[in-house]
């Protein structure tokens, strides 16, 4: 029964199991020889197919609050630059992959990875403020152009992937007048905490549904499945062939003046603090490409204790660019339980030998820590008490 | 001297080439014959060699298996992971780019929240899959 269950739930979750359902469909149901894999249009059709899933799968997670919540993290960026493309929502594979099923029936499972792949490649390039616009292929392709109105708040328009046919056909496409630097969700999130920025919109909309007089279970789980977004559906194919309005940008040119936003950042600010920060995603950045040569070696309970730690980790270094209280707190633990950890010799797997100098190594990372704390603390105060030395004395002028 | 200059060409020849290999994969540019290269032969489509249009009756009978395990014994391209190093390359040039122009395009702030984001996700995603390993095999 619980094996049925969490088979149940990885089918559920498992972006795997879209590629098994892929597999399985095309295995059983596929039209194999239709379109020969050899062909030309095999190629043209899967490069369509793919992206015409996408478009669906990127509306839809658009659409309703509970595949917004995974894709929200994608938008939730204040700078627009090519890393934007790179901020993904650790649950987004888990939405999408019931959108790409069907193609399964014409097109080869080792073909469709390859187009998959190179459509969300495709997209790296539009995520930029650096392209202004590109001419005629401003028709055809999902440019940094269209792409912007995308993150622009409230942003709910142009969802293709590579071709922004479908936004033109399907009535979602909305042209760029005037660029601006003005990007983020329209309520942004307050932390740069990786595991609260994944779990923000659920946590609002739970907040949502508790703010109720009658409130059920059912009420939770039925405002997931309400629509936060609303497209009429509309099928143009003509659209395609309409003049998009001129766009007085030039291929080069950035947007003028300063931004229109006031970005998320640090409550404390400190050169040191920021340093130690890097440091320690570059030692997290080795451990995890550890833990990924010498997983195979490792027992079950020790690689999820692994990915569980460097899990926290990452979350209290983000925590760490809040500048809060508790991120100092939570990273005193952390580095003196690793500390511990590796001196008393209490995490030694068969599998994977850690060096003897690591001992060495996290007891002098707990000294570094010590030093920043010391300096950003001492800093943080007297540069607080010069703003309300400030303030006080702005007030006595009043 | 010529000798330098020659291993300097070389260098930069292979350094051009590196860079419009990585990069490529960003705007789709890889073609058909090429994703076929990589597919194991049994995959590509016999009846098509010979030009032969099949009926609807053996589209329906004669039908190869593929399974995920084909699929990750195959080999297949990871684009993805080949375009690791394009990713960083326009990120510099954006960066240099932006400077050029007096903007800052990149904060540390943001920047490390990607990058914490993209290993959290897949930390999350290892750690699920280690989990459901786990419960199935017990």
């Amino acid at each position: 029964m619980l094996g049925a269950v969490m088979l149940l739930f990885k089918c559920i979750i498992g972006p795997t199991v879209g590629l098994s359902t892929y597999c399985w469909i095309w295995s059983n149901y596929g039209l194999q020889g239709l379109i020969p894999v050899d062909s030309w249009c095999h190629y043209i059709f899967l490069l369509l197919a793919a992206d015409c899933g996408y478009y669906w799968f990127h509306r839809t997670a658009h659409e309703y609050h509970f595949s917004w919540s995974a894709h929200s993290v994608h938008h939730s960026g204040e700078d627009y630059n090519f890393a934007t493309a790179l901020r993904q929502g650790a649950l987004q594979g888990f939405t999408s992959w019931p959108f790409y099923l069907l193609p399964a029936f014409l097109f080869h499972p080792a073909l469709f990875v390859m187009h998959q792949s190179l459509n969300t490649l495709g997209q790296f390039w539009i995520h930029t403020t650096i392209i202004g616009h590109v001419g005629p292929l401003e028709y055809i392709l999902n440019t940094p152009s269209h792409h912007r109105m995308h993150h622009r708040p409230p942003g709910n328009c142009n969802y293709a992937g590579v071709l922004i046919i479908w936004d033109r056909m399907f009535g979602t496409f909305v042209g760029e007048k005037k660029q601006k630097d003005y990007y983020g969700l329209a309520k942004q999130y307050q932390t740069f905490d990786p595991l609260w920025a994944n779990m923000e919109h659920v946590k609002r909309q739970i907040q949502v549904v508790g703010k109720r007089k009658n409130k059920t279970m059912l009420s939770y789980c039925t405002q997931f499945f309400r629509k936060r977004a609303h497209h009429p559906f509309v099928f143009q194919p003509f659209n395609i062939f309409k003049t998009i309005h001129p766009n007085p940008n030039t291929l080069w040119n950035l947007p003028e003046g300063s931004s229109q936003r006031i970005r998320l950042e640090s409550q404390r600010k400190h050169f040191l603090l920021t340093a130690y920060v890097v440091l320690e995603f570059l030692c997290t950045l080795g451990a995890s490409i550890g833990l990924l040569l010498h997983a195979k070696g490792l027992t079950s309970p020790e690689r999820i204790g692994t990915a569980l730690v460097l899990m926290l980790s990452l979350s209290v270094l983000g925590q760490l660019l809040d500048g809060t209280n508790m991120a100092l707190f939570a990273e005193t633990c952390r580095t003196f339980s690793l500390a511990y950890l590796f001196t008393f010799e209490l995490f030694q797997p068969q599998g994977m030998p850690i060096p003897k100098w690591f001992a060495l190594a996290s007891q002098i990372r707990v000294g570094v820590w010590f030093v920043t704390l010391a300096v950003s603390v001492a800093s943080f105060s007297s540069s607080s008490k010069e703003e309300k030395k400030k303030v006080e004395g702005g007030t006595k002028v009043e | 001297m010529q000798n330098s200059t020659g291993g300097l060409l070389e260098g930069a020849t292979a350094a051009s080439n590196f860079v419009l290999e990585t990069t490529r994969l960003l705007f789709y540019a890889v073609s058909h014959d090429e994703m076929l290269m990589s597919l194991p032969s049994k995959w590509k489509s016999p009846s098509n060699s010979t030009g032969g249009a099949s009926s609807f009756g053996s589209l329906l009978s004669e039908r190869s298996v593929v399974t995920l395990n084909d699929l990750s014994s195959a080999q297949l391209p990871d684009y993805t992971l080949m375009a690791v190093p394009g990713f960083v390359i326009l990120c510099v040039i954006e960066l240099f780019v932006g400077l050029a122009r007096g903007k800052t395009l990149y904060r540390i702030n943001d920047a490390g929240t990607f990058n914490f984001l993209i290993f959290f996700s897949f930390f999350l995603i290892l750690l699920m899959d280690i989990l459901v390993q786990v419960v199935l095999v017990q």
